[in-house]
C-alpha cells in the first residue's frame, strides 16, 4: 500500500513537472514570437526610416534645384531688363538732333557735290552753246 | 526720428527689380504704420536681418521677392528659420504662379504667398491679417499704437 502511494506521488510529481515544462516551453515560444515580430518591426522601422531620408533628400535637392532655378531666372531677367534698357537709351539717342545730323550729313554731303557738279555741267553747256552761237 | 516713427514695426523688403521695390516701399511709408528696410537681393537681405537682430530691433515682417541674385527668397526664409526664428512673419512674392512655389513656401515653413502681379489692397489686407495675429506681442502692439498715431496725425491735418 505505502509502495503504491510512493510510485503515485512519484507520478504526479512528474506530471507536474511535465505541465510546468510544457507551460514554459509556450511561455518561451511566445518570446520567441515576441522577438520575432519586434526584431520584423525593427526592420521595418529600419526601412522607413531609410525611406524617409531618401524622400527628405530627395526634397532637399528638388528645393534646391528651385533655388538655383530662382537665381537663374533672376540674373536672366536682370539681363534682359538691362538689354531693353539699353535698347531704349540707344533708340532715345538716335533721335537726338547731332545724332540725326550725324547720320544725315554724309548723304546731305553727297547731294550737295551732285547738285554742284550738275551745276557746272549745266554752266559748261550753257557756256559751249553760247560758244557755237 | 521722432517717437511715433520709433514705434512703427519695421518692415524688410527685398527685390531685386528697383520698380517693384519702389513701389511696395512707396505703399508701406504711405500706410504712415510701417517703417521700411529695402534690400536688393537675398544677401542684402540677410544681411539686413542679421544687423536688425544684432541692434535687437528685429523686424516684424519680412516681404522677399522669390527670384532674386545671390539668395532666392525661399532661401532667406530658410536661413531665417534655421535660426530658430519662428516669429517673423514672412511674405514670399512670386512673379510665376507654380505649384512648387506654395511646396517650397510650406518647406521652408514660410506664411504667405503673393503672386505678381498684386495691387496695394492685396498686400495690405494680407499684412493686416498677418499683424492682428501676430505672434510677437511687440510686434502687434507697434502696429496698433501706430495706427492710433497716423489717425490721430490725418485728424490733426
Amino acid at each position: 500500500m505505502t509502495q503504491h502511494s510512493g510510485r503515485d506521488g512519484e507520478e504526479s510529481g512528474i506530471l507536474a513537472r511535465v505541465i510546468r515544462l510544457e507551460s514554459e516551453l509556450k511561455q518561451y515560444a511566445r518570446t520567441i514570437d515576441v522577438q520575432q515580430s519586434l526584431s520584423e518591426l525593427t526592420l521595418t522601422i529600419d526601412r522607413m526610416v531609410r525611406e524617409i531620408e531618401q524622400v527628405t533628400s530627395g526634397q532637399k535637392e528638388l528645393y534646391q534645384t528651385h533655388n538655383e532655378l530662382l537665381k537663374e531666372r533672376a540674373e536672366h531677367e536682370r539681363q534682359a531688363a538691362k538689354e531693353q534698357s539699353d535698347a531704349l537709351k540707344q533708340k532715345l539717342a538716335d533721335r537726338t538732333p547731332s545724332a540725326i545730323a550725324k547720320r544725315w550729313l554724309p548723304m546731305a554731303s553727297l547731294l550737295v557735290i551732285i547738285i554742284t557738279l550738275i551745276q557746272l555741267i549745266r554752266v559748261a553747256i550753257e557756256t559751249w552753246m553760247r560758244q557755237q552761237h | 526720428m521722432d517717437a511715433t516713427t520709433a514705434l512703427k514695426p519695421r518692415v524688410l523688403i527685398a527685390d531685386d527689380a528697383p520698380d517693384i521695390l519702389g513701389l511696395v516701399t512707396q505703399f508701406i511709408e504711405l500706410s504712415g504704420v510701417y517703417r521700411s528696410v529695402t534690400a536688393k537681393d537675398g544677401k542684402e537681405a540677410i544681411e539686413a536681418y542679421d544687423r536688425a537682430l544684432a541692434e535687437d530691433d528685429p523686424f516684424c515682417l519680412m516681404i522677399i521677392d522669390a527670384a532674386m541674385p545671390e539668395k532666392s527668397g525661399f532661401e532667406v526664409a530658410e536661413y531665417v528659420r534655421k535660426g530658430h526664428n519662428d516669429v517673423v512673419p514672412i511674405i514670399v512674392i512670386t512673379a510665376h504662379d507654380e505649384p512648387i512655389n506654395a511646396a517650397h513656401l510650406s518647406y521652408v515653413r514660410g506664411d504667405d504667398l503673393l503672386t505678381k502681379p498684386f495691387d496695394s489692397q492685396q498686400l495690405r489686407t494680407r499684412m493686416d491679417a498677418i499683424f492682428a495675429l501676430h505672434p510677437i506681442p511687440r510686434c502687434r502692439a507697434a502696429m496698433e499704437l501706430a495706427r492710433r498715431g497716423s489717425h490721430m496725425n490725418a485728424q490733426a491735418h
